[in-house]
């Protein structure tokens, strides 16, 4: 008998349906990534598990007991059930060692001092022994996390529930997290982890579910999802996180926000500094130095430039495609492509590219180095 | 350091306080110099236009029309702040009966003077709910009084120079038919007013014990504003009332005795460049003093109404605190008629007076209940305080991210053991230093509760005002007592919510020993 089973889960709002009918199975000792487009039920259906939200139907069993049940101890269910949140949610009245101290004392009836020494133990473990006696205001979004995770460890939960853990955290804070769930992970604790971040579920998960629309659409091996996905949606998705992309439906674009979020990007993939400094200077070239010029020069308005990146993780395999089809057919007659570009900007360029193609004219295809 | 910092708060504290004092005072000392005294007015008739200062709640104004062409109006708590409208040049007149106003410039000799042609004769009764067979009773005994000459007795004491022999006879006899309540103004000397150790006293107060002993009634004699006399008896508050001039109107609410003492309104005016004010400021001040605080130990007046000021705050604040709780409960146990039942009794609450509410429950509620006036306060605060109190709770019950339940939740505590020990010592962190400002606030608040019989701090000031016919000093008096009773409270409060704020606690596990 499997830890968890799900079946024909539904959940319903008045006006949104975020779970239609969800079939699963957990084992013991895995470690399930849920990964999935936003607001597609993945917080829902670890929500359901514990019943923070109640089910319209279906059927949830946690070790054999229906969690659906009227007649079943949710309490005593929930302390099977460890769960970190978004937003940590330490006590703010109770010092860090207490937040680890205060459920297990109250409700695993365990001593002040048991309680205490297993706190410093857990603590040790998240690396943050020595902030015992700090008050939580005084950590920082990541330290709290981690407390967050020991303090759900501290009721020695056989499963334990994670909802988006690293969403609020800034991006530096995230890898403290993820090493400290993913430590978690290797010990053999059944985990459940709605998360964003592509690189944990597939190094980390023995399993990955994929959800859109309120259904599980694929489950399977990290190697299965990731590389050979079965259904197309999956396959959509997994691009669509692994690319960066950028419109340009104006003359003045703002180049502050595009610079941001390709630094995210560039951060979520684990490239390097240099890496991201390159790809940067070559849309800030190409658009803002060549095509919007060009555009301006041809009574162009709307020069619907189109910028793709993609890239494998760690900075391999860095492709970046720049459609300009509609700024170059203004100046017809005129050889287009990347040939009009000054020497200065071009030389700029391909020192940051491999190679460069034309895949049909206006549309370039860059090898970034 | 800090020493030093709290001995110049209190420096400047007592400086601000003498710069009140002091201007306050300046006023009535600054026309010691000139004895030769000449009123403002020398005829009744030059009167006429002029604006006219009377008591609350009464008719002479209707006399005075009668006499005088196009008065303007006035009302007051008592004869004593009339006086003070007076002086101040804000009124040209007060009236009041002529034996009222004998006194009152006797107590402020140089500043007002009493034009020597009455008004207007005018005649006062005591007055019972409509029907009380105790009217019968009473104007028999008057006319029998009249007639042995014991109203010419009590007349000629009452309204002697002398205080010495002004004294009560004692309740001493048997009363078979039990206790009559007897609502009288206390501020009309000296028919009605307060002696030593805050007793009502006067000819109406003597007079109706008298006629008591001979119907074979003790008498449970209470002070009340003016205004508020005819609604006291006519709610069963009292079983009698007076004594008060009889007008077609009262007499359809109430039943007028016949008269008790024929006699006469007067009209006081302010007298220019006068003054008698001796020794100078100081002198004026320590006289104020004695007359205020030490002449018939009237301080005890004032100790007795803080302590009625105190009880009526602290019992509504610690009732009223669990109250708020109570609704904080009703509104998180999530039963859609409990929250309305809440929302309905905080919207009420916040849009009545507390003035009308006290009222209400006194006259209405309470009505027809023997229930004292400091209970009913009591209640009428808890309700205040219990609603405000509330709303701050609950604004910070509310406030708690709703992840710290969810939290609590997915550990295994119940929804209550989670509000307990998660959300309410969060909330209380935050609520409790806008909790005890509310508190401060409720005890000034309480300065109302006169309007039901209460003698609280203000209430206090307000009968010795009008024994002293000084409205300054026992109003200065007052607003000192309330400014340090406050300043004392919020210092204390702060104290307790140091201590209960647990971000100032040390950072130690107690009971635990380090491995």
């Amino acid at each position: 008998m499997s830890l968890i089973e799900i079946s024909h889960l539904r959940k319903e709002y008045p006006n949104v349906t975020p779970l239609k009918d969800v079939n699963a199975t957990v084992d013991e000792g895995e470690v399930i990534s849920i990964i999935g487009p936003s607001g597609t039920g993945k917080s829902t259906l670890i929500r359901c598990l514990n019943r923070l939200e109640t089910p319209t139907s279906g059927e949830i069993l946690v070790d054999g007991v229906n969690m659906c049940d009227p007649a079943t101890d949710l309490s005593k269910m929930r302390q099977k059930m460890g769960m970190v949140f978004q937003n940590y949610a330490l006590f703010g009245h109770k010092l860090v060692v207490e937040n680890l101290m205060m459920a297990p004392m109250d409700l695993l009836g365990l001593s002040k001092q048991e309680a205490y020494d297993q706190a410093l133990d857990l603590l040790d473990k998240v690396g943050l022994r020595d902030k015992a006696l700090s008050w939580p205001h005084e950590l920082s979004g990541g330290q709290r996390q981690r407390v967050a995770i020991a303090r759900g460890l501290a009721m020695r939960p056989k499963i334990l529930l994670f909802d988006e853990p690293t969403s609020a955290l800034d991006p530096q804070m995230v890898s403290e997290v993820l090493s400290v769930i993913t430590g978690l992970a290797e010990q053999g604790l059944t985990m459940l982890v709605v998360t964003h971040e592509m690189r944990f579920a597939r190094d980390a998960s023995s399993r990955v579910f994929y959800m859109d629309r309120g259904e599980l659409w694929e489950a399977g091996p990290p190697e299965q999802i990731f590389e050979h996905p079965v259904r197309q949606e999956t396959h959509d998705f997994i691009f669509r996180v692994r690319s960066w992309e950028w419109d340009v439906d104006t003359l003045a674009p703002d180049f502050h926000a595009m610079e941001a979020s390709l630094v995210a990007y560039c951060q979520r993939q684990f490239m390097g500094r240099h890496a991201a400094n390159a790809c940067l200077l070559i849309v800030e070239e190409a658009v803002g130095n060549q095509l919007l010029p060009y555009a301006r020069a041809h009574g162009v308005t709307d020069p619907n430039i189109h910028v793709t990146f993609y890239a494998g993780e760690g900075g391999v395999d860095m492709v970046m495609d720049v459609d300009c089809r509609t700024v170059l057919s203004a100046g017809v007659g005129e050889a287009p492509g990347v040939h009009d570009m000054d020497q200065l900007s071009l030389s700029l360029i391909t020192a940051h590219c491999e190679r460069w193609e034309l895949l049909e004219p206006g549309l370039v295809r860059l090898y970034v180095r | 350091m800090k020493r030093q910092a709290i001995r110049r708060r209190l420096l400047a504290l007592i400086a601000a306080l003498l710069a009140v004092v002091s201007l306050v005072g300046l006023p009535t000392t600054a026309r010691a110099e000139d004895a030769a005294a000449e009123p403002a007015y020398q005829t009744l008739d030059e009167l006429a236009g002029k604006r006219f200062a009377y008591v609350n709640g009464s008719v002479y104004n209707q006399r005075v029309q009668e006499r005088l062409e196009g008065t303007e109006e006035d009302f007051y708590p008592s004869l004593a702040e009339c006086v003070a409208a007076v002086e101040a040049g804000k009124e040209d007149a007060a009236v009041q009966l002529s034996y009222c106003c004998q006194l009152a410039v006797n107590r402020r000799p140089g500043t007002v003077t009493l034009l020597p042609e009455p008004i207007a004769d005018v005649s006062e009764g005591f007055f019972f709910p409509k029907g009380s067979a105790l009217t019968a009773q009473f104007n028999e005994l008057i006319a029998r009084f009249s007639q042995d000459g014991t109203l010419d007795e009590l007349e000629a004491k009452w309204v002697a120079p002398d205080e010495s022999g002004k004294t009560l006879p004692d309740q001493d006899w048997d009363a078979p038919n039990g206790t009559l309540k007897f609502a009288t103004s206390g501020v009309i000397e000296p028919f009605s007013y307060v002696g030593e150790g805050g007793v009502p006293k006067g000819y109406d107060v003597e007079l109706a014990l008298r006629i008591a002993r001979e119907l074979g009634y003790h008498l449970d004699v209470f002070t009340i504003p003016m205004d508020s006399i005819f609604a006291s008896v006519d709610t069963g508050k009292a079983d009698f009332g007076g004594t008060l001039t009889q007008t077609p109107e009262r007499a359809s609410v109430c039943d007028f005795s016949d008269t008790v003492m024929p006699t006469t309104i007067s009209v006081i005016v302010a007298t220019e460049g006068g003054g008698t004010a001796e020794g100078g400021f100081f002198g004026g001040m320590a006289e104020s003093f004695r007359k205020t605080f030490i002449e018939e130990d009237r301080w005890q007046l004032i100790v007795g109404g803080l302590g009625v000021t105190v009880l009526i705050s602290v019992c509504a604040g610690a009732l009223g605190v669990l109250l708020g709780f109570a609704t904080v409960l009703a509104r998180r146990s999530g039963v859609r008629w409990v929250g309305k039942l809440v929302d309905g009794y905080q919207a009420l609450m916040g849009g009545i007076p507390l003035v009308v509410v006290l009222m209400v429950l006194y006259y209405v509620v309470f009505g027809s209940l023997d229930v004292a006036g400091e209970i009913v306060a009591i209640i009428a605060f808890t309700l205040a305080f219990g609603s405000t109190a509330g709303s701050t709770m609950w604004t910070a019950v509310d406030g708690i991210d709703v992840i710290q339940e969810e939290t609590g939740l997915a550990l295994g505590y119940t929804r209550q053991e989670v509000f307990r020990k998660i959300i309410f010592p969060q909330a209380r962190q935050q609520f409790t230093p806008q909790l005890m400002g509310q508190f401060v606030s409720l005890v000034k608040d309480t300065a109302i509760v006169g309007y039901i019989a209460v003698q609280d701090l203000t209430r206090a000031g307000d009968l010795i005002r009008a024994r002293t016919m000084d409205a300054f000093f026992p109003l200065i008096s007052t607003a000192i007592i309330y400014f340090l009773f406050c300043r004392l409270l919020a210092w204390l409060l702060r104290r307790v919510a140091a201590r209960l704020d647990v971000t100032n606690r040390p950072r130690t596990i107690e009971g635990v020993i380090d491995k």
